[in-house]
Order: C-alpha cells, then sequence, then structure tokens
C-alpha cells in the first residue's frame, strides 16, 4: 500500500510539476503570433507553411 | 462497477463522475489551448489527446512491437505499425504533393549520424521500454520508470541537437525521398509493397500463436493513429513529431539558466530563437506532446489502469535516467524517433525513415539482451 501511495505521489509531483512549468513558460513568453488575430486553424489550404518552419524532429542545423 | 437495470448497463456513480470530471479535464485543456494559443494550437492539442489515447487503450507499443517479434516471433505489434503507417502513407504521400506550399514531410539527411543515432536510439528504447511516443504516453499515465526517462530525453534531444552539425560533418548526402525518384503515385505503391512482403515474411516465420494484444483492438488503434497523424499533416502543415518538443523544452531550460543559444549551429536559428523565445504551447509539437500526455492519462484513469504498480530497483532507476539521455541525444542524430523518422518519415517518403527503422531494429536486437541483463521485465 505504502508503495502504491509512493508511485501515485510521484506520478502526481510529475504533473504538478509539468502544469506549473507550462504557466510559468507561457507567463514569461513572447507569442509568435497574435492570437486574436489567427491564420486558418488547419494548414492545409491556409496558403502557406507558417506552422512547420523548422520546428520537427527532420530539421537540420544551418551549415 | 457496471451494473444491469431493467436492461439497460448502468454504471456506478462513482465511475460515472469520474468519467464525466475526465471529458471536463480534456475540454479544459482544449479550450485552455485555444484561448492562449489560438484554433490552430487547440486542434493540435485534440490530436494528442486522440493519439495519446490511442497510444494507451491497447498498451501499441512500438518498442514491445519489436520486442515481441524478437524474442517470441509474435508479429502482431509489426504488423500493426505497418498497418498504421500504410494508412497514414496513402494520404499523406499524395497530399504534399498536392499542396507543396502548405504540407511538408518529414525529410531527413542521409547521414552517418542517422545509422548511429538510430542504433543507439534502437537499443535503449529496448532497455527502458519505451521509445518518444512510449515514453510520453507511459509518462502521461503515471508509470514511474517513463517519468524519470523523460528528464533525461529532454537534455538529450537539446544536447543532440546543439551537436547535430558536428555529426553531419562525418558524411551527409542530405535528404531524399522515394517520390523524387519515381513519382508520387509509384512511390506509394513501391512502399505498401515493401510492407506487404515485410508483413508477409513476419507473418510466416511467427511462432507466438498467443499474442499479448486480443482481438481486433490493436489494429483498430492503428488506424486510429493513422487518421490523427494525417489530421496533424492537415492541421500542424508538418507530420506527428515528438523529439523536437522535447529537445526545445530543454532548450528553454537552458535558455532560462542563462546560456546563449544564439551562436549554436542548431538552436541559433531564427526560428529556432523564436521558438525559444515563445510559450511552448505556441510550438506544434510541444502542443501535441502534451495532449498525447494528458490523452494517455484520461484513457488510463477512464478504464481504472492509471499509476500502474512497477517498482524499479535503485539500479533500474538509474539505467532509466542514464537511457533517457541517450534516447534524446540518439534521437537528434537520427532525425527523428520511432514517430518523426519510422512513423513520419516512411509515410511521407523520405529514404532517411527506412534507413531509421534497419538500423534501430538492428539496436534493438542488442537492446533486448541488455535489457534482460539489467534485470527488467522481459
Amino acid at each position: 500500500m505504502a508503495t502504491s501511495q509512493r508511485r501515485t505521489t510521484f506520478a502526481a509531483t510529475f504533473w504538478a510539476l509539468l502544469v506549473l512549468l507550462v504557466l510559468a513558460d507561457w507567463w514569461r513568453g513572447a507569442p509568435l503570433h497574435n492570437r486574436f488575430d489567427e491564420p486558418l486553424p488547419w494548414a492545409l489550404g491556409s496558403g502557406s507553411s507558417s506552422a512547420a518552419k523548422g520546428a520537427h524532429c527532420t530539421a537540420a542545423p544551418r551549415t | 462497477m457496471a451494473a444491469i437495470e431493467g436492461g439497460v448497463r448502468t454504471l456506478a456513480p462513482a465511475r460515472l463522475s469520474r468519467r464525466v470530471l475526465l471529458v471536463a479535464v480534456v475540454v479544459a485543456g482544449w479550450l485552455l489551448a485555444t484561448w492562449f494559443a489560438g484554433l490552430r494550437q487547440g486542434l493540435l492539442f485534440l490530436i494528442g489527446v486522440g493519439l495519446g489515447g490511442a497510444l494507451a487503450a491497447v498498451a501499441f507499443g512500438f518498442t514491445t512491437g519489436w520486442r515481441v517479434w524478437i524474442r517470441q516471433r509474435d508479429p502482431t505489434g509489426l504488423l500493426a505499425q505497418f498497418l498504421a503507417i500504410s494508412l497514414a502513407m496513402v494520404v499523406s504521400i499524395p497530399l504534399i504533393a498536392a499542396h507543396p506550399q502548405e504540407l511538408t514531410g518529414a525529410v531527413g539527411p542521409l547521414s552517418v549520424s542517422l545509422v548511429i543515432g538510430a542504433f543507439v536510439f534502437g537499443a535503449a528504447m529496448q532497455v527502458t521500454d519505451g521509445c518518444g511516443s512510449g515514453t510520453l504516453y507511459k509518462a502521461g499515465l503515471g508509470n514511474v520508470i517513463s517519468i524519470a526517462v523523460l528528464p533525461g530525453f529532454i537534455a538529450g534531444s537539446f544536447l543532440g541537437a546543439a551537436h547535430l552539425d558536428w555529426w553531419l560533418k562525418l558524411g551527409n548526402l542530405g535528404p531524399m525521398t522515394v517520390q523524387q525518384f519515381v513519382g508520387t503515385t509509384p512511390a506509394v505503391l513501391l512502399q505498401l509493397a515493401v510492407f506487404a512482403v515485410l508483413a508477409i515474411l513476419a507473418w510466416r516465420a511467427r511462432k507466438q500463436l498467443h499474442t499479448r494484444w486480443r482481438g481486433p483492438g490493436i489494429f483498430v488503434a492503428a488506424i486510429v493513429l493513422a487518421l490523427f497523424a494525417i489530421g496533424n499533416l492537415v492541421v500542424a502543415g508538418q507530420p506527428w513529431g515528438i523529439v523536437y518538443g522535447l529537445g526545445l523544452w530543454g532548450a528553454k531550460v537552458a535558455s532560462a539558466l542563462g546560456y546563449d543559444l544564439s551562436t549554436n549551429a542548431y538552436w541559433g536559428r531564427a526560428p529556432q530563437l523564436a521558438q525559444i523565445a515563445a510559450p511552448l504551447i505556441d510550438d506544434v509539437t510541444s502542443i501535441t506532446n502534451l495532449g498525447l500526455l494528458l490523452g494517455s492519462l484520461v484513457v488510463a484513469a477512464w478504464r481504472g489502469e492509471a499509476f500502474p504498480p512497477v517498482s524499479p530497483t535503485v539500479t533500474q532507476w538509474a539505467v532509466s535516467i542514464v537511457t533517457g539521455l541517450v534516447l534524446g541525444y540518439g534521437a537528434r542524430l537520427a532525425f527523428g524517433c520511432n514517430i518523426g523518422a519510422y512513423f513520419s518519415g516512411i509515410s511521407t517518403g523520405s529514404l532517411h525513415g527506412w534507413v531509421w527503422f534497419a538500423c534501430a531494429f538492428a539496436g534493438s536486437v542488442v537492446g533486448v539482451r541488455l535489457r534482460e541483463r539489467l534485470g527488467f521485465k522481459s
């Protein structure tokens, strides 16, 4: 029982930390775009690839 | 507990209220993501929830699928993976070809770093029993080993990307797709044929008749994963990825600690510096990762399977933390993990996805033996 409780506490702490970090990050971050002046909700049909500027695992460094 | 009342299946109030709460958490997450980051990010959050839910619902493990093939010649996991990637591919490749200004594939360079990184990643993912998606969804549902792996994974992804320019100097042929050699439709047919041959070979060599996955659930999950992966491409403009987001989290931590990343060949590029300065919920990969974490927790809690009973030894804790670092570093050298390179690479026609598959599978053969030596559950 004690082990199960420790496990749950560990996982709950992970979630609490994650939420706190996301909040803190949002607080200090400079948004990439004005959320009240959004592009189309999906890239297909939007006419541009603004959502995909090197932010993928396959992106390479500058050479 | 479910009960039958007047021929109608009902749920006990406690379970019903828990499920209502879980749905409310997802809706709240979606509303918050939409309010603070926009409609597109809100949609990507929901796609992440769906991906995490599908993975957790049937324990859709890329790692486990390979391991049960290597150890027991059980082809079920492999076949489900081939189905998911094939379904995503028949839509993704033509879609990208028709909309090159709006959609991009997961096309990574063919490089020495790809071979080394994929091999190391394949070995490490067997040791920790978690690839990119596996580590995330298991951490989300409260598996303590995967939670221990995650910080190392983040640090490794950040460092691997930071060192990538050096690794590329060892040899690099640049990015290539199957469709650039044979055209769009033949590329789809060719890749389907390769998967069909691999599936037939896996099926013919099977030995294990009692698979760990009961019923058609894993194949339903494969279809759901493919649909959400296509949704990710349509909404984000790029295929499903995981490791970039984790590396970005590491870069944010490094930046917050005062490290100047502007001179780094990878993190110093203008788009990366903008992403580091922006909230991570503005990043398409990070928002999907967050949704994936929540989706797996919600589905596991819905089924009463959250916080699984895993009790690692001290050695296993230490191994998990270190192996997380190796996983992250390897994935960045290989231009993706099982999702960014294997799933999304192949489903968008990138040759690096096939090289990743071969090298990571070879690494997994080594990793399965390492895992047994370290005393992890086989």
